[in-house]
């Protein structure tokens, strides 16, 4: 059997490669936007071809491309980022101001949907073909096909028509005002949960269904244990195996909701200023937050896998 | 994984090729009857599709026709079933419209990713060598960015209209087709048949053609129907940030965002209309792709 430490290495070493990949990817797609934040910017300001040129060289536009790389990748290795070409403070405080805000609703989107899929999902397996899983997949298929920035749009305009409520406007950190923050964000986060639980819940019955075959649980069960006890201790444990490694992938999307919701709801979080520096040709703001979407995404990964192959041996051989 | 892979190439041709002599009537009917919820979405996708096909014929309204004294006439009324917006115009038409712009960049865009990546996938999974070790690892990379992220970012590298969306979609999907479709070729490849086939003299390409992809069939459709809601939504979503087809030229997405939400609470329909069609479309798409891979292979499940 191969060690632990071998397939982590290795993973690892995948990992950094990939992350390699993503920057050069990103660095070229940014650079392939049409106009630059000069061009971009022209409209309020008036600018001489002169001092156009004089800007692109004091921000270093002028360089060779594999030059401008090289600096961005050492400015992002020293946790720099460069400086924000629209704003002109340093990318990455920008990112980590807006960071929990994109924490905020991943997190809770990620708690709430594991809140309600592995129950539910472990009851329409146990129930299978009864009206409880019935119910459950009806859940799950309404959930899958909602599009989520159309459900927070009729939500919200709901508690507007009927009792002339609006969620109120401007951004409070949770630690100024929780009550506040918590209004503000409940909506999103129960938007964005309803979509990953409607996803995860397929697999934690898939899964649940899956492990019920097993010998190990019908032993369990000849052996006169409580069903409830079968269901938590050898069933469910088993079965959520598999479901930890969907929580990785569902991050990607997770990130994707962030976005649209924190341009539905106001809230200045990272895909607000990805969006926003998308729109104002932001080079550097826009590669720093890509990258470090990119990376964290990476690193979820990692994690997980890491997490896998040290619960289940089989996997290690990979 | 492979195991359940080989099973599934095993079974494809069965269900569609009407293996035992069946016509496709018969087949069609048996499937209705497994599954009369994947058959109903089907039949309801079907009318939705035709709806937007024809929407120049049934359309009694341009709709981009501006009618400033029928403006905000709320739905139920008689010769503007759906109401009108704004502008006055007239929102079954553009509903209409809408999806046939908005199915139809969703469509396209499925089937530009789906190709794409089966043809990396297969050629990546056949000729396993440093190139194609290579292509891989591109594919890894391309996953690891969001999808939304990256398809906003090609969108705004090349400026918004049908094209960029297409081009954004089908980027986003690729990754994914050609991941799993790499996997499924290469335990084929590895199949008994396969390299029987190579030893009696056959050529590369026909072993690839003959023996090869009818066995990845499966696993296409399997994953295309994972992908036709996936597609619907993602082009609304788009289209809801402001980087797909511009208005006035409807869509789902850029109703939505535009006259939807800027006069929610004068004329609600204007935001609900669009989204419940975005809603019903990708319900009969689930509907009827849930009911494809239980008959493609019951046990069949993807960790996608």
């Amino acid at each position: 059997m191969r060690s632990v430490y071998g397939y982590l290495g290795r993973r690892l070493a995948l990992s950094l490669l990939m992350l390699w990949l993503v920057s050069v990817l990103v660095f070229l797609f940014v650079r392939a936007i049409p106009g630059d934040p000069i061009t971009a910017q022209g409209g309020t300001i008036a600018l001489s071809s002169e001092e156009a040129q004089e800007l692109r060289r004091q921000l270093g536009l002028d360089k060779p491309l594999v030059v401008q790389y090289l600096i961005w990748a050492r400015d992002f290795l020293r946790g720099d980022g460069g400086r924000s070409i629209v704003h002109g403070n340093s990318t990455v405080e920008n990112l980590l101001d807006a960071l929990p805000v994109t924490l905020e609703i991943a997190g809770g989107a990620l708690l709430g949907a594991l809140l309600v899929a592995v129950p539910l999902g472990t009851l329409a397996a146990i129930r299978a073909n009864r009206p409880e899983d019935y119910g459950a997949r009806v859940f799950s298929l309404a959930g899958l096909s909602v599009p989520d920035f159309w459900l927070g749009t009729v939500i919200l305009l709901y508690l507007a028509i009927w009792f002339g409520w609006t969620v109120p406007f401007g951004y409070r950190p949770p630690w100024e005002d929780p009550g506040r923050n918590l209004v503000q964000f409940a909506i999103p986060v129960g938007v964005l949960s309803l979509r990953l639980s409607a996803s995860t819940l397929r697999f934690v019955r898939a899964g649940v269904l899956e492990v019920l075959r097993e010998d190990y649980v019908r032993t369990a069960t000849a052996k006169g244990l409580p069903g409830s006890v079968v269901i938590r201790r050898h069933a469910l444990r088993n079965a959520l195996i598999p479901v930890a490694t969907v929580i990785g992938v569902q991050t990607a999307y997770l990130i994707g909701g962030a976005v649209v919701m924190e341009t539905l709801f106001s809230l200045p979080g990272v895909g607000r200023l990805t969006l926003a520096s998308l729109m104002q040709r932001d080079y550097t703001q826009l590669q720093t937050n890509i990258m470090f979407l990119a990376a964290m995404t990476v690193a979820i990964n990692f994690v997980v896998d890491a997490l896998y192959a040290a619960i289940d041996p089989r996997v290690r051989g990979l | 994984m492979s195991g359940e892979v080989e099973a599934v190439a095993g079974r494809v041709a069965a269900p569609w090729s009407g293996a035992q002599g069946r016509p496709w009537f018969q087949a069609l009917w048996r499937f209705a009857r497994r599954e009369p919820l994947g058959f109903g979405g089907g039949c309801l996708l079907a009318l939705i599709l035709l709806l937007a096909l024809c929407s120049p014929i049934i359309s009694r309204y341009d709709p981009l026709a501006l009618a400033p004294r029928e403006s905000f006439i709320a739905p139920g009324n008689g010769s503007h079933w759906l109401g009108t917006d704004h502008l006055g115009r007239d929102l079954l038409s553009r509903v209409l419209y809408g999806g046939r712009a908005s199915l139809g960049t969703a469509g396209a865009a499925l089937l530009m990713g789906a190709g794409v990546g089966t043809l990396l996938g297969l050629v990546s999974g056949y000729s396993n060598n440093l190139l194609s070790q290579a292509v891989q690892r591109c594919v890894d990379a391309f996953m690891a960015l969001p999808p939304l992220i990256l398809a906003l970012a090609i969108a705004a590298s090349m400026g918004s209209g049908v094209t960029t969306v297409l081009v954004a979609m089908a980027v986003v999907m690729v990754p994914s087709f050609a991941r799993v479709v790499r996997g499924t070729t290469l335990s084929v490849a590895s199949s008994d048949y396969v390299m029987a086939a190579a030893t009696i003299g056959a050529t590369p390409a026909r072993v690839l053609l003959r023996h090869v992809v009818p066995n990845i069939v499966g696993t296409v459709i399997t994953l295309l129907s994972i992908w036709v809601g996936n597609a619907i939504l993602v082009e609304a979503a788009l289209g809801f940030l402001g980087v797909g087809i511009q208005p006035p030229h409807p869509t789902w997405g850029n109703m939505l965002a535009n006259e939807g939400r800027s006069y929610m609470l004068t004329a609600p329909w204007l935001a609900i209309v669009p989204g419940a069609a975005i809603t019903a479309t990708v319900l009969c798409s689930n509907l009827l792709g849930d009911a494809v891979r239980t008959t493609l292979d019951p046990r069949l499940r993807f960790r996608e």
